[in-house]
């Protein structure tokens, strides 16, 4: 194999790995800022170590409480507008197709896994933050009120920015 | 034609394979040197340096094996004193500079083929080391099925481009990976059924693309390993289907197929049509190929017998049914099926062997001998023993297989003597 193939080749691997990460990137640096309540519980990746799993008030979507415009099915998409109440942010609609939204609204994305009599349970793709191993038992002893601050882009994806503990970014070193 | 003029146009015509890319430039040497037209290369006369040779080959995939599964721990740990950016810089860095390594070492200099091949694999692990370490810093979900894709996605070419067995391997790992996790993901209590009928697919195509390697000139070595682990895949997916069906045709169907399940399903069943009829034609062209199709065929038609049977017999497909139409009607269903799987899975199980034996491959052997010992031992302790005391079950079966055992370690090594036998002529 010459120089040039195998350079190619690396470029390839590279462009796939990038490509993969880009959209993330884009979010976490040109999104907004939202904050998010959670609850935390804690187990570990076979790949990459111990992570927080954030179970998130917005996890569980009643349809009763927001508008909708039509049921939807266990693996569909789920588009909801979120606005700013006292603190949080929180969901006020949804729907099957990306909203149009206001200056002070943002819309998430995420992944119907479960219904039972109009909630949904819904994953958003930010349900994992990873900590480092050592600090694991330490931070399980800790964890009090947990909040996320995420960045949400136009597209209406979300990357975890901050994990807030009592309010103040977790530090784990 | 004298003796002299025959070796002249046997060394005329070698030389000529040799130009053509037919052989290489050892392979020449060593059917010269048969016919006294020259001397025997060093390293062929001294059969224990083929060894060192083959344990330096295996030293190194394993040193790299490790090293790379260190890096991935590394990553798993998170260790909090290296900033993300130059942990980003040392992954990355390590991961290039091993492939550059890797192939200064096999292709520029040629000086290390061996370790310019294990490098190539080091580096193609590493990929998927900074692929988690990407994903960690992003804080991508756990258990996210397209990072694993990704990570076969990068590596996929390298395999072929680096002419490596190694890499090839850890293709069919991180696709088999992928496999697994997306059919589990998003499900609280997977069926493996579905998992398995894919599996069974999975296998049938892997052993379609081996047998397209036997046409081709540059990668057919690649043949073995493909069909090996397809063979693997169809024999595990039948033990386990043969086991599970008649529980599912007696007390109720298993759980409906997810739609992930029916598309991968109908993806993996045209590629394997596909290579099941270029199959037909190689066998067209050439009748060696009649075992391999073979198998081919059978493995494809057990699949399509239990899709038939799970979704389109409502015999079958009930959920819930009455004690005495179970016991009229699906005690017969259940024994056919058993015995009908069963009997595939011998089948294929001493189609292995024979296919072993016949292209004197040691791999086929082994896989078809423990598959049909473990099936024997299934087999036993599913209906033999309910029909006698148990303690006195145990001590037969345990003589039976203690028996079996020793007669079939008898045949598998007087079949790998057999072969090596061949290799040494």
């Amino acid at each position: 194999m010459n120089q040039r193939k195998f350079f190619i080749l690396m470029a390839y691997s590279l462009i796939i790995i990038v490509l993969i990460f880009l959209p993330r990137y884009v979010t976490l640096s040109q999104g907004k800022d939202i904050l998010l309540s959670t609850e935390p519980s804690i187990p570990r990746d076979i790949f990459r170590g111990d992570y927080v799993i954030l179970n998130y008030d917005i996890a569980n979507v009643d349809l009763e409480k927001i508008q909708y415009d039509y049921d939807f099915l266990a693996g569909e998409t789920i588009y909801t507008v979120l606005s700013e109440k006292e603190k949080y942010w929180t969901i006020d609609s949804a729907s099957h197709k990306k909203p149009v939204i206001k200056n002070e609204e943002v819309c998430m994305k995420g992944t119907v896994r479960r219904e039972n009599a109009n909630i949904l349970f819904v994953e958003w793709g930010i349900e994992s933050y990873f900590v480092p191993e050592v600090e694991i038992m330490d931070s399980e002893r800790e964890i009090g009120n947990v909040s996320v601050i995420v960045s949400v882009d136009s597209s209406c994806s979300a990357v975890i920015k901050q994990l807030l503990i009592n309010g103040d970014p977790a530090s784990f070193k | 034609m004298g003796e002299d003029e025959q070796k002249a146009w046997i060394e005329d015509e070698a030389r000529e394979w040799e130009k053509d890319g037919i052989i290489d430039e050892e392979q020449l040497k060593v059917i010269l040197a048969r016919y006294d037209l020259q001397d025997t290369p060093a390293h062929r006369t001294v059969n224990k340096k083929d060894k060192t040779s083959d344990f330096t080959t295996v030293l190194s995939i394993l040193g790299a094996l490790l090293i790379g599964v260190g890096a991935i721990l590394f990553v798993a740990s998170n260790w909090g004193e290296i900033p993300v950016p130059v942990k980003l810089l040392l992954l990355f860095g390590t991961t290039y500079i091993t492939y550059f390594a890797g192939w200064n070492l096999k292709y520029k200099k040629r000086s290390n083929s061996k370790l310019g091949d294990a490098l190539l694999f080091l580096a193609s692990i590493l990929v998927g080391a900074s692929i988690f370490l990407s994903a960690q810093i992003f804080n991508v979900n756990a258990e996210a099925h397209w990072l694993i894709l990704a990570w076969f996605l990068a590596i996929m070419p390298f395999g072929y481009a680096f002419n490596s067995r190694s890499i090839l391997t850890l293709n069919i790992f991180t696709f088999t990976l992928w496999l697994v996790i997306y059919m589990r993901q998003g499900i609280d209590f997977p069926d493996m059924f579905e998992t398995f009928m894919l599996y069974l697919l999975f296998g049938i195509i892997l052993y379609g693309i081996g047998q397209l390697h036997r046409v081709s000139e540059q990668f057919t070595h690649f043949r073995e390993l493909y069909q090996g682990y397809g063979l693997s895949f169809i024999l595990i997916s039948y033990f386990y289907l043969s086991e599970r069906l008649p529980w599912f045709v007696f007390y109720s169907g298993p759980t409906s197929f997810t739609w992930k399940a029916q598309v991968l399903s109908i993806i993996f069943m045209v590629i394997a049509i596909m290579l099941i009829s270029k199959s037909v034609l190689l066998y067209k062209k050439d009748k060696n190929n009649k075992y391999e199709l073979f198998v081919l065929i059978l493995a494809f038609t057990g699949w399509l017998g239990i899709w038939i049977l799970i979704f389109f017999d409502s015999k079958y497909s009930y959920y819930y049914d009455t004690e005495y139409t179970m016991s009229q009607t699906k005690s017969i269903l259940v024994t056919i099926t058993y015995i009908i799987y069963y009997l595939i899975f011998f089948i294929l199980s001493i189609g292995s062997i024979l296919i072993g034996y016949y292209r004197s491959t040691l791999s086929f052997i082994n896989i078809g001998m423990i598959s049909f010992m473990v099936g024997v031992i299934s087999l036993y302790f599913n209906t033999g023993y309910r029909l006698l005391p148990r303690s006195l079950a145990f001590i037969v079966g345990g003589i039976i297989l203690l028996l079996l055992g020793w007669y079939m370690e008898k045949k598998r090594r007087s079949m790998i003597n057999e072969i090596k036998g061949e290799h040494k002529v």
